[in-house]
């Protein structure tokens, strides 16, 4: 075949492709003639295409799967590392695998580790030479030589050491059941080479059990260091970072990480890092244990990880014992003893030596190994050791610890009070079996559930804990509660010591009770989804909702309350669609049930309404509430707090839909009936200002919108306080009219406060204080200040992606954000990576319409235009101006912008190719800007 | 010179990758591809697809420092990796047929995993030989097989890279695809 045929049976090919089966006989015979070849090989082409093909088979993820797997077997030991000659496999590890190898001269048997990680090799030599002199002035018995290092030939760094057979130090200890002196006597042999590293000026940085192992000689016992310079020389990144934090995942040996090293600013480590390191080796050789449960946190992700690390106190081993259980009597066999005595033993002195190790602040800590290691000599010879307690901030920082446990016990207690209380009353009452009083207990528990605020609990807390300390460091104590998120331990507390017993309890006791049991799941699905803790909230939800289908029916009251709470949950989890099936089952049967012109059918069409609009369906959505909000006027009447929130809801719609003038006109109404009922001084009304703010923003009356807020602003300062998140989103929002405003200087001190305030409240990982921050990273941009908003929302993006995925709303507007910033910078490459990650990853999420689709479509635009790609930029500019069109209306701020930004360009492209007729595109598109001019006129 | 400059500046050249830029980085990336490949393998469920576009923007994520690199150089890479990753299955493939040399011709099949399907297994070599071959014949519909097949990417990404519109993407892969099945499994 030559490529000339070829290319004709592909052209005869892809007419025929798609064509109706009815015309595809006249097609061939026309096409093929009496071409019999031809026409034979047209059709074993249409026969391939129709049926599977093996490249279809092969999906791409099933390929690379058998790819790796393949290649898996192919990890033999290479014959030789360099001048070593491989003998056998030792290990194989995280970093890498290690070899045991022979070396002519001098004859002995070295070590080889060869890194299998992605690793610059040159950097990692560089840096091993950088430290070659100084690892080879260390000559101590503790410590394993390191040799050589080099390259091998598929570029992996290698490393030659002296060959340690021996196991890791852990493992002697528990194998050979030594007790706590022995175990003592071999640590301290530890710090002594550790001590003798660090005078040489090498930090080791990576101490941890398997790379302290123990060779017996002559039943001698020699603890030996490997891997000393290692560590370093693998930590390639150039800004400084460590590879701890490298592209986002963990790298290293998080439970024996010191916390600076957890922040991952390498240039700062010290040999305090390795102190830490020790100080946790120690706490595994008395309690078996690592001070930190990091095992369990794998799964929680990067940013929890290192939160823990550097914010987490470990308890001390002693606490760590006691309760244990079964466990502490395996960990004290093999300390040769029994778990009492071992408690006893290590409470105390040992504690404090452990606990000073493990500082997070390294001031704080042991200053040398040889000072640690004189401390447990100290203990040994029973003088009092140096580890005690003895500065003022010391003693307050501990008492905080103690105090703030005992302070969550004591609410946590109050709760497991008044729901015990309902599970022994609702016990007593199952004698009688009277099902009016279980559910007024039911009822008594829901309303006591409803009360809990979990940001109260938290303030009070912090209160508690300041009145307790008179005298003193006043200051010292405030600041550091500023960086205890009390609202997250008073929900935690509540997940974990409330709500996960409740369910078991109500399990447990309500096994052959369905109804009640129903009952009792959904009062505390209820009160989590009002927690926000809908996930957790799921699974009762479910339960109750399915028990009562199968006890009651469908049509029945108890299971419609079931479906529409459900589909209130479910809205919570952003399963839009299932919630809406849900709630509409819900109305169904309330109408079967109760004739549909009733109280309980409104509310659930009421909530249909908000469904329908979260999920884009504007018209049905308005049909709904306006039927709603009509039956509430006529039966509740114009003035009922019901009524008025239906025609909020309404308002919303209405401004969604584009019919601004109906919107207005019932905002106002709502805000003159609510002055009426309830007066200017009162949340509902602060509520319904802040709305009729925004709206006035979106229609850029700026003035206005500034009244409404300031308005709400004082209310709910004055009623909630400063600090409460309803008073800190006005500010917000003040501070976003004001950034829109162009007033920059009030737009920074509004925004700064909020952001101060989240910050202390909920502390960095929190998705409100993101989206502060990424708000003030607005505002930076605006002053000017690129680069530094470049860098806030680059770190705003590393932790929305952690804490809400990469696909969410939230991370990509981040994207976005970061796309104008870069453009502004004059890096339009990179602008366009985060402009079209969000577009890409948007698309899917918000669908092909959405009006942040259109400012991410537009961002890339832009990005492509500075990239010199017409084209692609006058593709993406129509496009999203066609999404601001339909979204907004021609008029809209935003719609405006898209048209100027095509206007530019346009001209510019004019400018650029001056024969593309781009002139004419550039005034068609300016002519669109007039009508606004003239009406402005 | 480290291999991250070296990496950059073969990116940075506007051109279709030269055998020359292929040669110089195969050695990292199919180091790369294969070191994440078994990572992926030894950490992930059984149940876990491996996706060779993941496997390849990691090894582009490693090998590059992203914030540096602008779009038409990722995908320049990734137009590299499609090329790397059929070469390191075709050595791979002719090395385990030379290890089964004396016992016969040991081919080395991709399985489609989903046996159920009717779908039959692909010979890697018998794959490179029609490649070859459709090279010969169209240069573009052997490349976008290359691309879409080996580096995982879209027809939309394709039709960047190959600078042609995403329906001709479509075109010359119905097209090749028809093709290489018609004529996989004829032992010519």
């Amino acid at each position: 075949m030559d490529p000339g045929h070829f290319e004709r049976v592909s052209a005869l090919f892809e007419r025929a492709r798609e064509m109706p089966e009815g015309e595809l006989e006249a097609f061939m015979n026309e096409a093929c003639g009496s071409d019999a070849a031809l026409r034979r090989e047209m059709e074993s082409l249409l026969a391939a295409h129709r049926e599977k093909s093996p490249l279809d088979g092969c999906e791409p993820g099933e390929m690379a799967g058998r790819l790796a797997s393949d290649l898996r077997d192919d990890g033999r030991a290479p014959e030789r590392i360099g001048r070593f000659r491989v003998v056998g496999m030792v290990g194989e590890g995280g970093m890498g695998v290690v070899y045991e190898a022979m070396q002519d001269t001098p004859a002995r048997s070295v070590a080889v580790k060869v890194i299998q990680l992605g690793m610059n090799t040159k950097q990692v030599i560089a840096r091993f030479e950088a430290e070659r002199s100084a690892l080879a002035r260390m000559d101590h018995p503790g410590i394993a030589m390191v040799f050589d290092a080099g390259a091998t030939e598929e570029g992996r760094p290698w490393f030659a050491m002296e060959l340690v057979r021996g196991v890791s130090l852990v493992q002697h200890c528990d194998l050979e059941r030594l007790g706590l002196r022995d175990r003592l006597s071999l640590f301290m042999e530890v710090c002594k080479a550790i001590q003798h590293a660090h005078q040489k000026g090498i930090i080791h940085r990576d101490i941890k059990p398997s790379n302290v192992l123990v060779t017996v000689q002559d039943d001698v016992p020699q603890p030996k260091v490997i891997d000393f310079g290692i560590a370093k020389a693998t930590d390639t990144e150039e800004d400084g970072r460590s590879v701890f934090t490298r592209h986002g995942q963990l790298i290293g040996t998080p439970a024996y990480m010191a916390p600076e090293q957890a922040d991952g600013a390498a240039s700062d480590i010290d040999t305090r890092a390795d102190i830490y390191s020790l100080g946790a080796l120690l706490y595994e050789l008395l309690t078996g244990s690592t001070p930190l449960d990091t095992t369990a946190l794998r799964g929680r992700g990067m940013v929890e990880m290192i939160r823990v690390i550097r914010e987490d106190d470990p308890q001390t081993p002693s606490t760590w014992l006691t309760g244990r259980g079964a466990e502490a009597v395996v960990v004290a066999r093999s300390r040769g003893t029994v778990p009492g005595s071992l408690v006893t033993e290590i409470r105390g002195d040992l504690d404090w030596i452990v606990m000073k190790c493990l500082e997070k602040q390294p001031d704080d800590r042991y200053t040398s190994a040889a000072e640690l290691a004189s401390d447990i000599r100290r203990f040994l010879e029973d003088e009092p050791v140096l580890a005690r307690p003895h500065d003022a901030v010391y003693r307050l920082r501990k008492f905080v610890k103690r105090h703030r446990g005992q302070v969550i016990a004591a609410f946590a207690l109050l709760l497991v009070l008044i729901l015990g209380m309902v599970g022994t009353t609702i016990g007593m009452l199952r004698a009688s079996e009277r099902a009016e009083q279980v559910q007024l207990v039911s009822e008594f528990q829901a309303e006591q559930l409803g009360a809990i605020q979990p940001e109260v609990m938290g303030q009070q807390l912090r209160e508690a804990i300041m009145q307790e300390v008179t005298g003193g460091d006043e200051q010292e104590m405030k600041e550091m509660l500023s960086r205890v998120n009390f609202t997250n331990i008073a929900l935690g507390a509540l997940e974990s010591s409330i709500f996960t017993n409740s369910i078991d309890a109500i399990d447990e006791q309500f096994a052959t009770e369905p109804v009640v049991k129903a009952q009792l799941l959904q009062t505390l699905s209820s009160t989590m989804d009002e927690l926000g803790m809908y996930s957790a909230a799921l699974d009762p939800q479910e339960r109750a909702l399915a028990i009562r289908r199968e006890e009651f029916g469908n049509r029945h009251p108890a299971t419609i309350e079931s479906m529409g709470l459900m589909a209130v949950l479910l809205l919570n989890l952003g399963e839009v669609d299932r919630a809406i099936a849900l709630s509409r089952e819900a109305i169904e049967a309330s109408t079967t049930l109760h004739g549909g012109d009733d109280d309980q059918t409104m509310t659930l069409r009421s909530n249909l309404g908000t469904l329908l609009r979260r999920s884009g369906d504007l018209a049905a959505a308005d049909q709904e509430t306006t039927r709603v909000l009509e039956w509430r006027k006529r039966e509740l009447g114009p003035e009922n707090p019901l009524t008025l929130t239906t025609m909020n809801n309404l308002a919303i719609i209405a401004k969604r839909r584009g019919e601004l003038e109906r919107a207005r006109r019932l905002y106002e109404s709502v805000l003159e009936a609510k002055m009426r009922v309830v007066g200017p001084q009162h949340l509902d009304t602060a509520q319904i200002l802040v709305s009729l703010g925004a709206f006035h923003k979106d229609m850029s009356e700026f003035e206005a919108a500034e009244t409404y807020y300031n308005n709400a602003l004082d209310i709910r300062r004055t009623l909630l306080g400063d600090d409460h998140s309803a008073t800190l989103e006005v500010l917000n929002n003040l501070g976003l009219l004001m950034l829109a405003m162009g007033r920059l200087e009030r737009a920074e001190g509004y925004l700064r406060e909020v952001v101060d305030a989240y910050r202390r409240l909920f502390g960095d990982a929190h998705p409100d204080t993101l989206t502060v921050m990424s708000n003030f990273g607005g505002l930076m941009r605006e002053q000017g200040r690129n680069q530094e908003a470049f860098d806030l929302w680059i770190d705003c993006l590393a932790s929305s992606q952690t804490l809400r995925g990469e696909n969410h709303p939230g991370t990509l507007i981040i994207h976005s954000n970061l796309a104008s910033a870069l453009l502004d910078l004059d890096r339009p490459d990179t602008a366009f990576v985060h402009a079209d990650r969000a577009v890409e990853l948007g698309q899917p999420v918000l669908g092909e319409s959405h009006w942040y689709l259109g400012v991410f479509i537009q961002r890339r635009g832009e990005a492509l235009e500075r990239l010199g790609r017409w084209n692609a930029a006058g593709e993406d500019l129509i496009r999203a101006h066609q999404i601001m069109l339909e979204t907004f209306g021609e008029d809209h701020s935003r719609t405006v912008t898209v048209v100027e930004v095509l206007v530019r360009h346009y001209e510019r492209r004019a400018e650029a190719e001056p024969e593309g007729g781009y002139d004419e595109r550039a005034s068609e598109w300016r002519a669109r800007l007039r009508p606004e001019e003239e009406t402005s006129d | 010179m480290s291999d991250g400059f070296q990496l950059t500046r073969i990116l940075r050249s506007d051109a279709e990758p030269s055998p020359d830029d292929v040669n110089e980085i195969t050695p990292m990336l199919y180091a790369q591809l294969r070191e994440l490949a078994s990572a992926y393998l030894r950490h992930e469920r059984a149940d876990h697809t491996l996706q060779p576009t993941a496997l390849v923007h990691e090894a582009y994520m490693r090998l590059v420092d992203q914030t540096e690199v602008p779009w038409s150089d990722a995908m320049h890479f990734r137009g590299i990796a499609a090329r790397v990753m059929r070469q390191v299955l075709v050595d791979h493939a002719r090395k385990h047929g030379a290890l089964k040399r004396g016992g016969g011709y040991h081919r080395v099949t991709l399985t489609a995993g989903l046996a159920d399907q009717g779908i039959p297994d692909l010979d890697v070599l018998e794959l490179e030989h029609l490649l070859v071959k459709l090279a010969g014949l169209d240069e573009r519909k052997a490349r976008t097989v290359e691309l879409l097949f080996f580096g995982g990417m879209t027809h939309r990404e394709a039709a960047r890279m190959l600078g042609v519109s995403r329906k001709t993407v479509e075109a010359d892969w119905y097209m090749a695809r028809a093709w290489l099945s018609s004529q996989l499994g004829k032992d010519d």
